[in-house]
C-alpha cells in the first residue's frame, strides 16, 4: 500500500497562503468602532411650522461619565437630518440600538405613515423600537428628562421595557405593530401617552389610538388596562373595585363568537379573569366584589368600544374574529362599514383565586 | 450498508433548507391572498411525485448517472435534454449567490460592497465543490448537527408574536386554483425545482435509500409551512407582502428579555447561510460535472475554476435586484422543465433501460 504524504513544498506553500489570508480574520472592513459611535436610545421627531422634521437624539456617553446628551436637527427626510447631525458630531450617529421613538402629539396627529414606513425599510432601525407619544412639547420634554436624569440615558428605556418597569397599564407597541397597522385592515394600536412627571422622571397619561398612523383619540391608564387584558397581556395588573377592594389580575382567558347577520357583524366575547384580592374596605362579600368588578371591566370596555367606534379605529382587532364570514374585499371595507355597526357584547366572569394571607375579606 | 442513504438525504435536506426561508415567503405571499397552504401543500406533493420518480428512475438504471442513462439513447441526447437544466442551473445559482449576498448586506454588513461578500462566497463554494462530494456529503451532517438546534430554536420563539385568527379563513372565498397560473407562484416554484436534481449525479459511494428520502422530505413540509404561516400569522397577509424578507422581518420581531443578544436573527441568519453555502456548493458541482462530462478535454480543477470565475462574473454583472426579479421569471419555462420533464424523462428512461437489461437476460 502508498502511503500519500503532502510534500513539503506544498506544505509550505499553503502555511503562506494561511499567514497572508490571516489579517482577514479580523473582519474588518470598513466598519468604525464602537469609540466612534454615537448610540442614541432615544429619538424624538416632532413637525415644525414649516412642515419640516425636528429630530431630538438623546445619546448616552460611552465612557465613565454616564452624561447623556441631547442632540437636535431640522431637515426634509429622517436620514438627512441624522445623516446632517452624523457631520457635525465627531463620531458617527448609529440607530442600531435605538430602542425607543417619541413623537410629539402635533405630528401623530397628522400622520405618521412616512417615518413609519422608513423605520421599517431601514437597515438599522430595529423592529422592535418602542413608540411613545408626548404631550408635551419635545423640547421641553427632552431638557426636563435631562434636568432629571443626571445618571443614566436608561431610564426611559427602563419605563417601557418587561423585564423592567413595565406596567399592564401601559400600552406596548413597536415600530412593526405601527407598520402592521398602517397597513392591516383589522389590527389597529394603542400607543403610550407620556410626559415629564412632578416627582417621577416619566409620567403616562393614558394611550392614544392610532389609526392608519394617526392619532385619532386618547384613552385612559384604566382603560389601556382593559385592553391589555383583551390582547392577553393584562397580567398583574391591578384594579381597583370602587369602595369595596382592591384585585390583582393573575391570569386572563378570551373566547370569541362571532357571526354575521343582514351584513352586520355581532361578536360576543367572554372575559375569564383570575384574580387575587390585595385589599378591601369593610367587609364586602366575595360576591359583591365579582358583581362590582364584572361591571366596571364591562363599562370600561363598552366605553372604550363606543369611542373607538367613532374613530372607526379597531384597536381591539375585532375584525380578526370576522376573517371567515367576510371576503378580503369586504374586509378591506371593515374600518369603514362593517366596526361602526358592529354588536358587540362582552361577559367578564371573574374567579377569585386566593385572599392573599388573610382567611377572611 | 447501515448508514446507507443518510448522507444523500441530510444533503438533500439541507440543500432545501438553505433555500427555503428567504426568497420563498416574499414570492409565495404576492401569489396568493388566501388558503396559502393549498400553494403550499399542492407544490409540496408535485415534489414529492417528482423526486420519487427521479429517484426511481435513477433506480432502474442501476447505479448510473443521470448522463449515463440519457447517453444510452444516443451521443446527441444528453446534450439535448440536459443543457437546458444546466443553463437552469446557472441562472439559478448566479440568482441564489447574488440575492444572499444582497440579503447579507441588507441585514448586518450594511457598509460592505457587494463584490467582497460575492467574492466570499463565491470562495467558500469553490473551494466545497473541489473537495468533491464525498466531503460535501459529510459536511451536510456536520451543518445538520451544528445548526438544527440554533433554527429550532430561533423557529419556536417566533410563535412570540403570532395571532392564530390571520390562518382564517382557511379555505379562501372562492378559492380556486388559478393561482397556478400566476407568474409569482411559478417562480416561487424554484425551492422545489432546484435542490433534487444532484441526486441523479451521485457516486456510488453516496447511495440514495428512498424510506431516508421519504423522511427527509417530510421533514420539509413543516418547514415550507412555516415558512409562510410564521410571517402571515404575525403580521397577515396585507403587510407580510410589502417585506422583501417576511421570514427576517418575523423574527426581527420577537422580543427576548432573558437573552443576552438583541436580535436573534443573527442566529438564524447564519444557520440558514451555512445551508445555503452548501446548496451553492452542491449545484456548482452539479454544474461542474455536467461540464467534465460534456467537455472532457478540459483538465481537472481548470473546469471548476473557470466555471467559477465565469459565474462571478455575471453575478457581478447584474445591475439591480429588479433585475434579478426579471431574471427568475424569464427562467420559469426552464424551472418547469427540470422540475416536471427531466425526472419524468429520467423515471421513462430507466424503465426502458431496466426492460431491455431483463429482456437480455432472458435471451442470454
Amino acid at each position: 500500500m502508498m502511503i500519500i504524504r503532502t510534500p513539503f513544498r506544498w506544505r509550505m506553500k499553503l502555511l503562506t497562503v494561511s499567514i497572508i489570508l490571516l489579517p482577514l480574520l479580523s473582519g474588518c472592513w470598513d466598519n468604525k468602532d464602537i469609540n466612534h459611535r454615537a448610540l442614541p436610545v432615544i429619538m424624538g421627531i416632532s413637525l415644525t411650522e414649516h412642515n419640516q422634521y425636528k429630530i431630538f437624539l438623546d445619546i448616552p456617553s460611552t465612557d465613565d461619565s454616564n452624561n447623556i446628551t441631547i442632540v437636535s436637527g431640522t431637515g426634509d427626510t429622517i436620514n438627512e437630518i441624522i445623516d446632517h447631525m452624523s457631520m457635525n458630531m465627531e463620531s458617527q450617529v448609529d440607530l442600531l440600538h435605538l430602542k425607543i421613538v417619541i413623537v410629539d402629539k402635533n405630528f401623530a396627529q397628522s400622520g405618521m405613515q412616512d417615518v413609519v414606513s422608513a423605520f421599517n425599510r431601514s437597515r438599522d432601525i430595529s423592529s422592535k423600537t418602542l413608540f411613545a407619544i408626548s404631550e408635551q412639547p419635545l423640547e421641553q420634554f427632552f431638557s426636563e428628562m435631562k434636568a432629571k436624569t443626571l445618571n443614566s440615558g436608561n431610564v426611559l428605556y427602563d419605563f417601557f421595557e418587561k423585564n423592567a418597569g413595565w406596567n399592564p397599564q401601559l400600552a406596548d407597541t413597536r415600530v412593526w405593530q405601527m407598520f402592521r397597522s398602517i397597513n392591516s385592515y383589522t389590527h389597529d394600536v394603542i400607543v403610550p401617552l407620556i410626559r415629564s412627571g412632578k416627582t417621577t422622571n416619566i409620567e403616562c397619561i393614558g394611550s392614544a389610538i392610532i389609526k392608519n398612523g394617526k392619532m385619532t383619540g386618547q384613552i385612559s391608564p384604566e382603560e389601556t388596562l382593559v385592553a391589555n387584558a383583551f390582547y392577553g397581556k393584562s397580567a398583574y395588573g391591578k384594579l381597583e373595585v370602587m369602595d369595596s377592594a382592591t384585585v390583582q389580575i393573575i391570569s386572563n382567558k378570551l373566547t370569541h363568537k362571532s357571526w354575521m347577520k343582514n351584513d352586520q357583524a355581532f361578536l360576543r366575547s367572554n372575559l375569564k379573569l383570575n384574580v387575587t384580592i390585595l385589599d378591601s374596605k369593610g367587609h364586602p362579600t366575595e360576591q359583591e366584589i365579582k358583581d362590582k368588578l364584572e361591571q366596571l371591566l364591562t363599562s370600561r370596555l363598552e366605553h372604550l368600544f363606543k369611542q373607538t367606534q367613532q374613530d372607526e379605529a379597531d384597536i381591539l382587532a375585532l375584525g380578526q374574529y370576522f376573517r371567515n364570514d367576510l371576503t378580503r374585499e369586504q374586509l378591506s371595507r371593515w374600518r369603514s362599514e362593517y366596526y361602526p355597526e358592529l354588536d358587540f357584547e362582552l361577559k367578564v366572569t371573574t374567579k377569585i383565586e386566593n385572599r392573599g394571607n388573610l382567611k377572611n375579606l | 450498508m447501515a448508514k446507507g442513504g443518510l448522507q444523500s438525504a441530510v444533503m438533500y435536506v439541507v440543500c432545501h433548507m438553505g433555500l427555503i426561508f428567504f426568497l420563498y415567503p416574499s414570492r409565495f405571499f404576492s401569489a396568493m391572498q388566501t388558503g396559502h397552504w393549498i400553494g403550499i401543500v399542492f407544490s409540496y406533493a408535485v415534489q414529492m411525485t417528482v423526486v420519487f420518480l427521479y429517484i426511481m428512475g435513477l433506480r432502474f438504471a442501476k447505479n448510473q448517472t443521470v448522463i449515463d442513462i440519457f447517453r444510452s439513447a444516443g451521443r446527441v441526447v444528453p446534450w439535448i435534454v440536459l443543457l437546458p437544466a444546466f443553463l437552469y442551473l446557472v441562472v439559478a445559482f448566479i440568482v441564489t449567490i447574488r440575492a444572499y449576498s444582497e440579503m447579507l448586506t441588507l441585514i448586518f454588513l450594511s457598509n460592505t460592497p457587494l463584490w467582497a461578500i460575492l467574492l466570499l462566497l463565491f470562495l467558500v463554494a469553490f473551494v466545497m465543490a473541489w473537495q468533491g462530494i464525498g466531503s460535501m456529503a459529510r459536511t451536510a451532517l456536520l451543518l445538520a448537527i451544528l445548526f438544527s438546534g440554533p433554527l429550532l430554536f430561533v423557529l419556536y420563539l417566533s410563535f412570540q408574536n403570532v395571532d392564530w385568527y390571520y390562518a382564517l379563513p382557511f379555505v379562501g372565498h372562492k378559492q380556486t386554483f388559478t393561482f397556478i397560473m400566476d407568474v409569482e407562484f411559478q417562480v416561487s416554484l424554484f425551492v422545489y425545482a432546484g435542490g433534487f436534481f444532484f441526486l441523479g449525479l451521485l457516486p456510488v459511494s453516496i447511495p440514495i435509500n428512498m424510506k431516508k428520502m421519504a423522511i427527509g422530505g417530510l421533514l420539509l413540509l413543516p418547514m415550507y409551512l412555516l415558512s409562510v404561516y410564521l410571517p402571515l400569522l404575525t403580521f397577515g397577509q396585507s403587510t407580510a407582502e410589502l417585506y422583501e424578507f417576511p421570514m427576517l422581518m418575523t423574527i426581527d420581531t420577537v422580543n427576548v428579555t432573558w437573552l443576552m443578544f438583541d436580535r436573534i436573527t443573527i442566529f438564524f441568519l447564519l444557520s440558514l447561510m451555512a445551508f445555503a453555502l452548501l446548496y451553492m456548493a452542491v449545484t456548482l458541482w452539479t454544474l461542474m460535472t455536467l461540464t467534465k462530462k460534456a467537455l472532457p478535454f478540459i483538465p481537472d480543477p481548470y473546469g471548476l475554476i473557470g466555471l467559477t470565475i465565469l459565474l462571478f462574473v455575471i453575478s457581478l454583472a447584474i445591475p439591480d435586484w429588479d433585475f434579478l426579479k426579471q431574471l427568475q421569471i424569464g427562467i420559469i419555462p426552464l424551472r418547469l422543465y427540470i422540475f416536471i420533464v427531466i425526472p419524468v424523462l429520467t423515471f421513462i428512461m430507466g424503465w426502458r433501460l431496466k426492460n431491455k437489461a431483463n429482456r437480455k437476460a432472458e435471451v442470454s
